[in-house]
């Protein structure tokens, strides 16, 4: 029996690549050289890291597209840990799924989408079982040690948010066209996120390291000269 | 006072001081607003949060600010900038500081906080002439605890504890508070309403207060793509919509003196604008509210029947 | 104001006035120098902030003085404002702290040092004005300091050494003074007042940590969502806690020499062949200080150990003082309904691992609201504590105080807001 914190997942299933090397995050950790990775990318990703642990990719973002219109992906990834796990049966999953929708009010033919999804997300994975059981990560209590005015809650790296490669929300990624672009600086000044800064002929460079592709810069341009393209690469 | 430093959308700062990178969601109107409001704003700023969606942009440890930022608790935002201001104050008349340390002190909070938990301490640092700025980001509920209902939320909206039911068809059946005239009684130098589509009005605002001392409020419309239930890409023009509907008056009150800033030459029905967002689905689907829908253009008619003439 | 009295035969020009607790810590307020009153009126606090305010208007303070509406705001304020550097001095009493409450663990949390005088006052409802400690101790786990105080002159020395403990980095936590509404704060008596000089010698000038300035910005109290880094924050206020100990040891020292008046965590009275020891805290140890002294004169061999210093929790002198004796009573002046006094489990643990332990920690509930102890209270106590000592039993709960008088006074009370029936 495990409760909140898992010390050594069978299976982590990730939903966006920029996650698994967080340090906030750390999906990985735990995890034994049997058990499986799921992440939800179109591509593979090549890290070092990654290497000693079984990895599984589906684009479940596409996915969601297809089905629901949107990129929520619950009820995709809910599916997907059921088949993994090999205990969960294909009904019980799908009754889930209309059940905890069902609870949150949407409506019949959104739940229907969802079950869709979900569907399909369990069919195209394959189930792997419990694994990694025996693993038990190495852990040792040390003592904390009084840091005096170190020990304080204050930051002092202001602005370090830039660390945080917010790029990876994009599902969609807005591309400048400079034949139509006027540099009249309306994107610029509409980007919620500062993810566009303008050049110095005045026209605009947006930062993919960041940008979460809300698009308001798309919608707000008076040239529609942003087009929009399904993100593939993450940064 | 020279209020003429904005006219065009090429005199907007470009210095920025907030940096990209934060958990705040895709399209976050609130986000917009701080953005545009710290470059009118200048540098040397604390800003002093309550409990609402903007206290997660600094989260230990990030933060994309580049200036310096208090989160002190949901109810009292305006007393930690109390307690700042006082500080700033007496150790530079003491000596004990150098007045190039001081700072502009901003209070920057939600609509819960700004409306009901903290309109306690908000009251009493206006009346006390308290100087500082106080940036309400009105997204219309709680949104950070997942869109429950504040005393700011409009009639006839769904919200999370006002779910439209066949015995509630309104959804929320209580009025919006009107946090803009609960602030001008207190006759303090400045209060305006801002939008983030109206750049320009927003700018030349903060400009114009920055000439007063004493509390300089703002209220600003943030469009909620998460809580409202629209794209993420239609925050500017939800904003643009609720400007032209006349459902969010741009104006501002000088020690109590109203002026508009901004009155729509033929204002659209308000229908355009409750139609693209899930909160007011229920007046349309599955038929559609007349009464109701009636009822909130009434409102804004009269509104403006008394602004007109 | 204050009536200035002579000390015959003292030469060196110490000054001695009969001063209530009130205007004892707002004396040690302005002898600090303190930059900062953020105030907020509540019955039995009052007469410290209208002083405080006074001599601001009048210029003899060079301090700014703010009324809030609300402890809320009022708690707020001073901890951003110690944050941004000023050296701050607040009261409050009671329901008011208890308004507050959310911000003590706050300006704890945000490490921000200041001094917050509690005027005890027993909690609602039923309301009351007298005093007892469940307001005070209410804010126990809070991360404030707590010194508490039995008479005048310690309260107007213990607000000075709670600013040197409080503002030291190797401590960094804010600091309640606690002072009995009614017996100390309007109960005149007579009071050496420091000198300004000799003062400024035992202050040094506060320096925050990270404080708001332009040229160096900070996020400050930003919210902690990993676990393990909440933990390691939180126990670091525990660690200086902890280490305010030695820090209050070192400047008790140092007070001794400019003041010439000893404060130790904890205070010994008559205890040294006592086999009952008496616990207790604030101003009501006087009369338990009486009590011993008559029981002395029958022959029993009573003691009293108070309990200056709560928080951080005096357990070695706890244990020095009270191991190897026969029995420990000790007086709560508060309740934790349905377990009974706050203390007591506290003394109990403290001891609970030496082999030479007391054979009865009995706890007792007393004085709550104010109600008086009279001495046959305290006998009665001490007798229960030695006839289960004898039995070699345990007390089955708290002991309440109540005297015959009383509940002949309640009865008939009682009878009255019934119309009589």
């Amino acid at each position: 029996m495990e409760r909140g914190h898992i010390f050594n997942p069978s299976y982590v299933l990730v939903t966006t690549p920029s996650l698994l090397f967080d340090m906030t995050v750390k999906p990985l950790e735990g995890m034994a050289e049997d058990s499986v990775l799921f992440v939800n990318s179109p591509k593979e990703v090549s890290i070092e890291q990654l290497k000693k642990i079984r990895v599984i990719y589906g684009d479940l973002t596409g996915l969601a597209l297809k089905y629901v219109g949107k990129d929520i992906l619950s009820a995709a990834m809910g599916a997907v840990a059921c088949k993994l796990s090999g205990l969960i049966s294909l009904q019980s999953t799908l009754g889930a799924v209309e059940e905890e929708l069902a609870e949150l009010g949407l409506e019949t033919d959104i739940i229907e989408k969802n079950v869709q999804l979900a569907k399909e997300c369990y069919l195209s994975t394959e189930s792997v079982g419990l694994r990694g059981l025996n693993h038990k990560p190495l852990h040792k209590v040390v003592e904390v040690r009084y840091l005096g005015e170190k020990g304080i809650p204050d930051l002092l790296s202001v602005g370090n948010t830039a660390l945080r490669k917010t790029g990876s929300w994009r599902v969609f990624k807005p591309i400048v066209d400079k034949n139509l672009c006027t540099a009249c600086s309306i994107c610029y000044i509409y980007c919620p996120e500062a993810c566009i800064s303008l050049d110095e002929r005045g026209y605009p460079v947006i930062n993919y390291d960041h940008c979460k592709g809300c698009l308001v810069c798309t919608t707000e341009c008076p040239r529609n000269a942003i087009r929009v393209e399904r993100e593939t690469a993450w940064s | 006072m020279s209020i003429i430093k904005y006219k065009t959308l090429k005199d907007v700062p470009k210095e920025e001081f907030l940096v990209p990178g934060t958990p705040l969601c895709a399209g976050c109107g609130a986000l917009q607003v701080m953005r545009l409001f710290h470059k009118a704003l200048g540098g040397d700023v604390v800003w002093v949060n309550a409990a609402g969606c903007v206290t997660l942009m600094a989260t230990f440890p990030y933060t994309p600010l580049k200036s310096s930022w208090f989160y002190i608790a949901m109810p009292s935002a305006p007393a930690g900038a109390q307690g700042i201001r006082d500080a700033l104050d007496i150790l530079i008349k003491k000596g004990k500081l150098d007045p190039t340390e001081n700072l502009k002190v901003v209070v920057v909070t939600g609509d819960g906080a700004a409306s009901d938990i903290g309109l306690q301490a908000t009251s009493g640092a206006i009346h006390r002439g308290l100087d500082f700025f106080y940036l309400c980001v009105d997204n219309e509920a709680y949104g950070n605890t997942g869109f429950q209902a504040s005393s700011s939320s409009p009639m006839g909206s769904g919200t999370a504890t006002t779910k439209p039911t066949h015995l509630y068809p309104a959804g929320n059946v209580l009025p919006k508070k009107d946090l803009f005239e609960i602030w001008r009684s207190h006759r303090p130098p400045y209060v305006a309403t801002i939008s983030p589509s109206h750049v320009i009005d927003m700018l030349r605002k903060v400009e114009k207060s920055l000439s007063f001392k004493g509390p300089k409020l703002f209220l600003a419309l943030s469009p909620c793509p998460t809580g409202w239930g629209a794209e993420t890409s239609e925050s500017v023009k939800l904003a643009k919509l609720a400007v032209e509907t006349g459902i969010w008056p741009l104006k501002e009150a000088v020690y109590g003196e109203v002026t508009h800033t901004y009155i729509p030459s033929k204002r659209k029905p308000v229908e355009d604008y409750l139609k693209v967002q899930r909160r007011f689905a229920h007046l349309f689907k599955p038929v559609k509210n007349e009464s109701i829908i009636a009822e909130i253009q009434k409102q804004v008619d009269e509104y403006w029947s008394k602004v007109e003439h | 104001m204050s009536k200035e009295c002579d000390k015959s035969g003292e030469g060196d020009g110490m000054v001695l006035k009969m001063l209530t607790g009130s205007q004892a810590v707002a004396w040690a307020a302005r002898l600090a120098r303190v930059d900062y009153i953020p105030a907020y009126p509540i019955t039995p606090q009052t007469e410290i902030i209208e002083i405080l305010s006074e001599w601001v208007r009048k210029g003899e303070m060079d301090a700014m003085f703010v009324q809030m509406e609300s402890e809320h705001s009022l708690l707020t304020a001073a901890g951003t404002a110690a944050a941004t550097g000023a050296r701050v001095f607040t009261a409050t009493s009671s329901q008011g702290l208890l308004y507050g409450f959310e911000m003590l663990y706050n300006i704890a949390g945000w490490r921000a040092p200041l001094v917050l005088v509690n005027v005890a006052r027993a909690l609602a409802a039923p309301i009351t004005l007298e005093p007892d400690h469940n307001d005070v101790l209410a804010a126990r786990d809070s991360g404030f300091l707590q010194f508490h105080t039995e008479n005048v002159q310690e309260a107007l020395d213990l607000v000075l050494l709670a600013y040197r403990v409080a503002e030291d980095h190797r401590v960094l936590l804010p600091a309640i003074v606690n002072i009995d509404g009614f017996h100390l704060s309007y109960t005149r008596e007579s009071v050496d007042l420091p000198e300004q000089s000799a003062v400024d010698e035992f202050l040094p000038e506060y320096k925050p940590v990270n404080p708001i300035r332009a040229s160096a910005p900070v996020a400050k109290g930003t919210p902690v969502l990993i676990p393990p880094l909440y933990s390691f924050f939180k126990y670091q206020m525990h660690m200086a806690s902890r280490n305010a100990l030695n820090v209050f040891m070192d400047a008790a020292k140092e007070f001794e020499r400019l003041f010439s008046r000893t404060y130790a965590p904890v205070e010994e009275y008559m205890l040294d062949d006592a086999d009952t020891v008496i616990v207790m805290s604030n101003s009501f140890t006087s009369i338990g200080k009486q009590a011993v002294n008559a029981m002395r004169e029958e022959g029993h061999k009573v003691g009293l150990l108070k309990i200056r210093l709560f928080r951080p929790f005096p357990t070695d002198d706890i244990i020095k003082s009270l191991r190897g004796k026969r029995c420990v009573v000790v007086i709560d002046q508060n309740i934790s309904v349905g377990k009974g006094g706050i203390t007591c489990p506290e003394i109990a643990e403290a001891l609970y691992h030496l082999e030479d332990r007391p054979k009865v920690i009995l706890p007792v509930i007393a004085g709550l609201g104010g109600k008086s102890i009279s001495l046959e209270e305290f006998k009665h106590a001490v007798r229960v504590a030695n006839r289960l000592a004898s039995l070699r039993a345990g007390p089955d709960g708290p002991l309440l105080l109540f005297r015959e008088d009383e509940a002949v006074l309640v009865e008939s009370l009682l009878k009255l807001a019934s119309g009589g029936q």
